[in-house]
């Protein structure tokens, strides 16, 4: 029951922020869809599909509002069954997988693999030394399956070009 | 006949034959792996595809997508809990089984039911798409769209009771279709003055994260459930014979199966519940269904399989992807630059007949697998969730970091990510986004020319008789849909 009544909740929100983002690009459309010929007709025009989604969107979005602020229950996803998903720890991979995505650049891809990887699995509770071992091993494999055997390029560390003063 | 040992000599060279068994065994696995299913399995290889030729490309995917169908028993029968909704029904009767000490036999009977489903619908595919071709190489635009128009209201209304929320996700889906530079007239839409959306969203990268991210970050954020599977063994050869004991199960679960496939985003979950019921229905003895008896894994395993053949046949003769997996299915022949549809029958058809190969490859490359390994494959199911989401993210950061070898597919696919993060919590459907996205381009183009050549007039999708018939088709489930939403409308219990 309670997952149900936070599901509702977030649904609740997640259909309102639907509704005001689709309104927001149907106002933005005329600035954002470059401007057709004025001889042109509504359905030949850049704006006549985006316009036509945007407004499915958003009757689905209120009608679906609708529905919730009249007390209908929301179903759980089929595809993710994310109702025992805490948002903690969630974001918390998500800042740090920014902060890989970064760090990528600066001290190159191998490096920055290692280090997320163990970060996340410390943080997630693992013991240093089981975490230190995954971590080297997954950033090894990574590399050798994509850089080594796919070529797959990745730009030189910004840290080693900084030190280098290249 | 000529065509189709071309396919089998194209599916025959030793790349697409490695990329069978790589898909298979990934496919396996993900199907035995808690928490994640062929979605996540097949949009984290699917930039690995870049690099391979579009017959090797789709085997590694089909390889994923079969392979799941049968992993997921595995999970059903020893551990009671089903991968996937198309495996809840085998695990009606194969955990009983089990627990009686017939694992081995239940998994015998499943892997057998699954296989002769798998070989009879890419069978059905060979047989029954170059004349689906040949008929909808005959549609103009307006059938195009009215057949678009058709598959995206039924992906809407097989989401029951999220009606609206899939019916808000499609019109995403279409609008980041529309996303970069119009066709048309050159113009720009929705860049927000950026050079990298000119070019409009990439799929690849934003399923990668629809998917794997978004799946990554529930497996991370939620606990981890100790399971306890019954112990395996080995597979038992004598009831690899068992399913031809029940011969009406198996036709009517294979045909019940195979025909559903075809219908876009019905899904395996349906082709299973509809084959059990029909079993237990037809059986002598109902009453057993449920406590372990085998007909009712022949027919869910016999019917889930029977899928895969029956969900290609709509996008190699239409373009038009049934669920997310044919629509990431569908990228490969994007990426490479080939139009699913119609004319790839003419123009590409060792690429067509070597799909139908590769399912006849990919299923006996399966069973071959399955039984050397099926006493080990219980041990994937103790793997932890956390490790599996750790493991998930640095497949997703790779894999959209190499569709373009630039940072900006990574933070387009953790946008995505954390979107179907959201979208999950919230109980919004992201496969009609995905579809939507898929199609998108195909239905603008479809409805502006069809337009064109009415000078506007909507009456061109009635006037012609296979696009009039597909529209009352939509209107038709449109209007049960909503009727049937009012009839039953499901209400918060107050508490």
């Amino acid at each position: 029951m309670a997952f149900e009544v936070r599901r509702r909740r977030i649904a609740t929100a997640a259909a309102g922020a639907f509704a005001v983002l689709a309104a927001g690009l149907v106002a933005a459309s005329g600035k954002q869809i470059a401007a057709s010929a004025s001889a042109e007709a509504w359905y030949a025009s850049s704006a006549f599909f985006p316009r036509l989604a945007l407004g499915l969107m958003l009757a689905g979005a209120l009608a679906h509002l609708a529905r919730l602020l009249a007390g209908a229950r929301a179903d759980a996803g089929e595809e993710i069954d994310a109702d025992s998903s805490a948002p903690r720890p969630a974001l918390f991979a998500v800042l740090l997988f920014a902060g890989y995505a970064l760090a990528a650049l600066w001290i190159g891809f191998i490096a920055a693999t290692a280090l997320f990887a163990f970060v996340l699995l410390l943080a997630l509770g693992w013991p240093l030394r089981f975490a230190l071992i995954f971590a080297a091993i997954a950033a090894g494999a990574l590399y050798a399956v994509f850089v080594l055997a796919l070529g797959i390029w990745f730009p030189a560390p910004q840290l080693l070009r900084w030190v280098s003063g290249g | 006949m000529t065509e189709l040992l071309q396919g089998f000599a194209q599916a025959s060279h030793w790349s697409v034959l490695a990329c069978i068994a790589a898909g298979a065994v990934i496919g396996i696995v993900v199907g035995v792996l808690p928490g994640i299913g062929p979605g996540v399995g097949i949009s984290v290889l699917l930039p690995l595809t870049y690099g391979m030729s579009p017959l090797a490309g789709l085997a590694i995917l089909l390889g994923v997508y079969c392979g799941a169908f049968y992993g997921g028993a595995v999970t059903s029968i020893l551990i009671r809990t089903p991968g996937e909704a198309s495996s809840i029904m085998t695990m009606f009767d194969g955990y009983p089984m089990a627990r009686r000490g017939e694992a081995e036999r239940a998994l015998s009977l499943a892997f057998a039911s699954a296989f002769a489903g798998g070989m009879v619908s890419a069978l059905a595919l060979a047989l029954a798409a170059p004349p689906l071709a040949a008929f909808t190489g005959h549609f103009g635009a307006a059938d195009n769209a009215a057949a678009i128009i058709l598959a995206l209201v039924c992906v809407m209304s097989a989401y029951r009771g999220r009606f609206l929320a899939a019916m808000t996700m499609v019109g995403a889906g279409c609008f980041v279709a529309t996303v970069g530079i119009d066709p048309v007239s050159n113009g720009q839409r929705f860049t927000f003055g950026a050079t990298d959306l000119m070019s409009g969203l990439p799929l690849v990268p934003i399923v990668v994260g629809l998917f794997g991210v978004a799946q990554a970050l529930v497996l991370i954020s939620s606990p981890a459930v100790k399971v306890d599977p019954v112990s395996a063994g080995g597979l038992r050869l004598k009831a690899f014979a068992e399913p031809l004991r029940y011969p009406g199960t198996l036709s009517k679960s294979v045909t019940l199966g195979t025909l559903i496939g075809v219908l876009p985003a019905a899904g395996a979950a349906l082709s299973t519940s509809l084959a059990y019921f029909e079993a237990r229905r037809a059986s002598k003895n109902p009453d057993s269904f449920g406590k372990g008896n085998p007909e009712g894994i022949v027919a869910a395993e016999a019917a889930n399989n029977s899928n895969s053949g029956g969900a290609m046949v709509t996008v190699l003769t239409l373009g038009i992807p049934g669920d997310a997996i044919t629509a990431i299915i569908m990228g490969v022949f994007i990426v490479h630059g080939i139009a699913p549809g119609p004319n790839l029958f003419v123009e590409r058809p060792e690429l067509v007949y070597g799909v139908f190969a590769s399912l006849v490859y990919i299923n006996l490359a399966i069973l071959a697998i399955l039984v050397a390994s099926t006493r080990w494959l219980a041990m994937f199911t103790r793997v932890d969730p956390h490790l599996l989401g750790v493991g998930i993210l640095l497949l997703c950061f790779i894999g959209a970091y190499s569709t373009s070898n630039s940072m900006y597919s990574v933070w387009l696919a953790l946008g995505a990510g954390v979107f179907g993060w959201l979208c999950a919590m919230a109980g919004m459907p992201i496969v009609p986004m995905v579809l939507g996205m898929v199609m998108g381009d195909a239905l603008e183009a479809s409805l502006r020319q069809a337009l064109a050549v009415s000078g506007g007039s909507p009456a061109v999708f009635v006037e012609r008789p296979v696009s009039a018939v597909l529209i009352a088709l939509a209107a038709l489930i449109l209007f049960a849909t909503v009727f049937r939403r009012r009839k039953a409308r499901p209400v918060l219990e107050a508490s």
